[in-house]
């Protein structure tokens, strides 16, 4: 339940979207302490719910031992913050690579529409006709019809009603389950869920250097729900990934530690299902108080 | 066709790297997944000797605790 580093591009990717341009500056830091602040509240009221039910009796003792505490050596920090780039760069970086391959895999097939013709080819077509502005705009509906009928697509739109009440479309849904074995993921499945297709990336603005960030902007805006309600959407995301456990290396440690498998799938499920229901009232409320103000905040 | 058959082996090896990544995270011999941050497996640097514990930052709590009782 507490704030790994993994998490952190999730809310720094949505945070810089939504709650940065037209808000005050303080704002998105506050964002991003309160995230924190999730965890730190969570934790221990769970801990406490865990002892009062399923963990009742004698708290055995804890032993720990501590080494000396010293000032660090500039030296001794820098080395460990290139090792640990080095080994991120070499563990995670690896494993996003080969997930970002499956992924654009499963967007990519089927490449035919029902007449067998593929539509890379009639998408280049309706784009060499040059700066015709309805064949733009029938190649842009072509891109989004082959994505939606992606085995991707269409796994996303079997799932879409689970996800709905949280304010998410099927992207979303399917970028987070792509996030379950490692959160490091996400970013990387939204930049190919988000893709705009035969058009450039959308230019950013001044002081925004992620292109990604205006592309889920830019298509949000163009949605009922997530145009209207963009920052609810966005904080329910948010709080899903600050309360789900969507890390398989956690899982694996957590049942050679309790030698059962029961302590796993427990954990795998009341913290999903905590953060479900947390990210469900998230938008819930976030969508009210919008509606309350009358206009889109 | 070709092309098409690059993709496929292409794709094929992310499938395969995926889910032995994800089988050596289970058994606890992870050298992708897990420990993504590196923290676990890098090699903490050796530190300069301090024989006299210069930049030790001494804690009362921690000293009452190694002088007094074990618990």
């Amino acid at each position: 339940l507490m704030s790994c580093s993994a998490r952190l591009p999730v809310y720094m990717l949505f945070i810089g979207a939504f709650l940065k341009d037209g808000y005050p500056s303080w704002l998105p830091g506050l964002v991003l302490f309160a995230m924190y602040l999730i965890g730190f509240v969570t934790a221990p009221l769970m801990a406490l719910l865990l002892k009062k039910t399923l963990l009742r009796g004698e708290t055995p003792i804890f032993v720990l031992e501590l080494p000396a505490y010293k000032r660090p050596a500039w030296r001794t920090v820098f080395w460990r913050m290139i090792d640990a780039g080095l080994s991120f760069i070499r563990r995670a970086g690896t494993m996003i690579l080969a997930s970002m391959i499956v992924v654009w895999a499963l967007l990519y097939f089927p490449h035919t529409d029902a007449a067998g013709l593929r539509y890379e080819d009639q998408i280049a077509k309706l784009t060499e006709a040059g700066e015709n502005p309805a064949a733009k705009a029938d190649a842009a509906k072509l891109y989004s019809t082959w994505k939606r009928d992606s085995y991707l697509g269409r796994m996303g739109q079997t799932l879409e009603p689970i996800v709905r009440p949280l304010g998410w479309d099927w992207k979303l849904g399917m970028a987070t389950l792509a996030s379950f074995p490692a959160r490091e993921v996400i970013v990387g499945t939204l930049g190919i869920l988000f893709n705009q297709g035969p058009e450039p990336p959308a230019e950013a603005a001044e002081g925004e250097p992620d292109p990604l960030a205006n592309e889920i902007r830019q298509e949000w805006a163009a949605d009922p729900i997530r145009g209207r309600f963009a920052v609810p959407v966005a904080l329910s995301v948010m709080v899903f990934f600050a309360l789900c456990c969507q890390c398989a290396s956690t899982l694996a440690v957590i049942r050679r530690e309790t030698r059962s498998w029961a302590w796993p799938i427990f954990t795998f499920c009341y913290m999903t299902g905590l953060a479900y229901v947390a990210a469900f009232a998230t938008f819930q409320i976030g969508r009210w108080i919008v509606l309350q103000l009358g206009s889109g905040i | 066709m070709t092309e098409m058959l690059l993709v496929m082996t292409i794709v094929a090896a992310a499938l395969v790297y995926l889910a032995r990544a994800m089988l050596q995270t289970w058994l606890g011999e992870s050298k992708s997944a897990c420990g993504s941050c590196g923290s676990c497996k890098a090699a903490a640097p050796q530190e300069k000797p301090d024989p006299d514990n210069s930049r030790r930052i001494p804690l009362s709590q921690v000293g009452s605790v190694t002088s007094g009782s074990a618990r």
